[in-house]
């Protein structure tokens, strides 16, 4: 049913834009037989695909990396943004928007647009080394939780000095960036940012069976069989690579990742982690083509995604709880 | 018979700091062994350096005439199994689901069981009479049903030593008595070694075949719970200045403290009556002596004190 839903989506958000297409004629594209105008055809293929693409592997990625970051701290409320993973990306996009702007007419114009991205993914890496050498001296996970909280902290603070201090203009790119999109990402970027997303969730479910040992914590985990230390290095390198390289193209996007796996495993019934990982993927896809679809409906005005995530999603998720709490009460 | 478990010249503790030095024992196939001690004195910490979860400071551990150090996690998984007071809290999870996990030593790559695990899962959700908790969220069940879903997630590894970390917690005196009944048999029936700690000097005394105490500043004590009885020693170790132990029961008294004395004149056959007739006012602090002012005579169907009738020990106490 999520699988169907999730399709009809799809070709919804393909048609929804300030050009409209509509839905016989993406048909009509996909299937090769197409007399749309020229200028309709490469919307189609440059812009509203690519779309499509990265609101469905963003919301996954999102998605599986809070599964993965709520099985590791086993503390329900964590999601991507505890590990200072999308603040340590906000910070690298702030220096290089913020500080640099002034000579970043010296630069050609491919390094401008590249340079978003590099500096978030350097910012999303530094984060991760000090992290890695963290948990290397310290094996106790609160306190990895702690320093990356500590972390975005820190970052915060660098970032409202690098606000301070620069022009209007590069205010608002950097406010832009930090509303979250799906719709900056094409090209060659398209197919990095696809692979990227695509092997990290082929590798989280490489690691499904140790997962479900971390369920029962470390100790017990270690009692049934599980390297731990390879395990915890994992569990940060590919939380790190999935919603580094999402908040990397697509700016700092919250929400999604912690709520989907609670919706995940109240539906499923279940904390078998291959059969949640693949679900939460295709839900974190579905919200995130959901709050497209949300963004897309006013072809006059964008509305940002960020903003789409929070009203939409938060009222749903306290309906759902809340209902889900008086059901347990009553058996 | 071939030796489950050896440890020569062990140390362990925390960090540093040695909490256990120079330990030297063995374990056997079929053994049920108690470990007692004072509060840290570092009974978890052995627990743990036995299955790999510490550190080994010093010494040696073999499982099988293999270095311990030489196992790898999945080849310990299926040597020794625990059960740790550790709290588990995992939202929405099953009880079916949770010993499936526990099974997963022996699942392939993709987490997926085989025929024969289902059936030792059930064999032993049988044995333990949970089978009706099979579907119930693990969450919502109570303190002695979780502890019983942890102990069969604990026999589900199905490992030939299996280490309780004070397995009786949280258990009311029915439920203790039922898995004490429990391990015995399944010690004796498959024919596992058994170690587990425990503060319960009657459980000990019940169940262990085998015991070891720590009392700091002493080694480790070789012994068993009847040979600490017969040898006095067991006010030695766990004695306190309120309690007496008794060498006919085995058990500890309350140590009385007499401000009145009785005589008790006994015109019935019933001893247990006359025993607890005793108990009662002894322990309303009645010295029971042989000639006294006031006498209690005891009668088949009723007590008799200063021509008064009474037809329990309840109706006797207040007048007393």
């Amino acid at each position: 049913m999520l699988g169907t839903f999730c399709f009809l989506l799809f070709f919804v958000l393909l048609s929804i834009g300030p050009v409209g297409i509509s839905l016989s004629e993406i048909f009509k594209l996909f299937t090769n037989q197409s007399e749309l105008s020229a200028t309709s055809s490469m919307i189609f293929w440059d812009y509203r695909l690519p779309k499509v693409i990265v609101a469905i592997l963003g919301g996954a990625a999102l998605a599986v990396s809070g599964l993965l970051m709520q099985t590791f701290f086993q503390n329900p409320l964590a999601g991507p943004y505890v590990l200072g993973v999308q603040s340590g990306a906000a910070l690298g996009v702030a220096c290089w928007t913020l500080l640099l702007t002034p000579i970043s007419h010296l630069l050609s114009p491919s390094l401008q647009s590249f340079g978003v991205t590099f500096a978030s993914i350097l910012g999303s890496s530094f984060t991760l080394s000090v992290l890695l050498l963290v948990s290397f001296r310290m094996p106790n996970k609160l306190i990895i939780l702690i320093f990356g909280l500590l972390f975005a902290q820190v970052s915060g603070g660098i970032i409202n000095i690098c606000i301070s201090l620069s022009n209007a203009q590069a205010l608002k790119s950097f406010m832009l960036w930090s509303l979250g999109s799906f719709q900056q990402v094409a090209g060659n970027d398209l197919i990095i940012f696809s692979a990227v997303i695509m092997l990290g969730i082929f590798a989280t479910v490489m690691i499904a069976k140790p997962l479900n040992l971390l369920l029962l914590g470390d100790e017990y985990a270690k009692t049934l069989g599980l390297k731990s230390k390879k395990t915890n290095y994992s569990i940060i390198f590919l939380v790190s690579i999935l919603s580094g390289t999402v908040t990397a193209f697509c700016g700092p996007i919250g929400f999604l990742g912690i709520i989907t796996p609670h919706v995940a495993r109240k539906f499923l019934r279940t904390n078998n982690h291959y059969i949640l990982i693949p679900a939460v993927a295709l839900l974190g896809a579905m919200v995130a083509m959901t709050a497209e679809v949300f963004a897309g409906l006013n072809s006059a005005i964008a509305i940002p995604l960020n903003a789409i995530l929070g009203l939409m999603g938060v009222p749903f998720i306290m309906v759902f709880l809340w209902r889900g709490r008086q059901n347990e009460v009553v058996f | 018979m071939s030796v489950l478990l050896e440890v020569k010249n062990l140390a362990c503790g925390h960090g540093k700091l040695a909490l256990l030095k120079n330990l030297n024992f063995v374990i056997n196939p079929g053994e049920l062994i108690c470990l007692m001690g004072p509060n840290g004195c570092g009974k978890t910490t052995l627990l743990k350096t036995l299955g790999g979860l510490r550190e080994v400071m010093q010494g040696t551990v073999w499982i099988n005439g293999k270095n311990i150090l030489d196992y790898n996690a999945s080849e310990l998984s299926k040597k020794i199994s625990y059960l740790l007071t550790n709290k588990i809290s995992i939202p929405e999870i099953r009880v079916l689901e949770l010993l499936k996990i526990g099974r997963s030593p022996y699942s392939n790559f993709f987490g997926r069981l085989g025929k024969n695990d289902v059936i030792v899962i059930r064999r032993v959700m049988d044995e333990l009479n949970i089978l009706a908790l099979m579907d119930k969220k693990f969450d919502e069940l109570s303190d002695g049903q979780k502890q019983k879903v942890l102990l069969a997630r604990t026999l589900v590894q199905d490992t030939p030593l299996v280490i309780l970390d004070e397995p009786t917690t949280f258990l009311d005196i029915s439920k203790k008595m039922e898995m004490i009944k429990l391990l015995k048999n399944y010690c004796h029936k498959y024919h596992k070694a058994i170690l587990f700690s425990s503060h319960d000097w009657d459980l000990v005394l019940e169940m262990a075949n085998k015991m070891w105490i720590f009392k700091e500043g002493e080694h480790l004590i070789h012994t068993t719970p009847e040979d600490l009885v017969l040898n006095e020693q067991v006010e030695h170790y766990f004695g306190h200045d309120s309690f007496n132990f008794s060498k006919d029961t085995g058990l500890f008294n309350e140590s009385r403290n007499y401000f009145k004395k009785i005589s008790i004149d006994s015109h019935t056959h019933d001893r247990n009556k006359i025993k607890w007739t005793k108990h009662a006012l002894e322990k309303k602090g009645h010295e029971i002596v042989a000639t006294g002012s006031r006498v209690l005579q005891i009668f088949d169907d009723k007590w008799v004190l200063e021509n008064q009738n009474y037809f329990s020990i309840e109706e006797l106490l207040p007048n007393l």
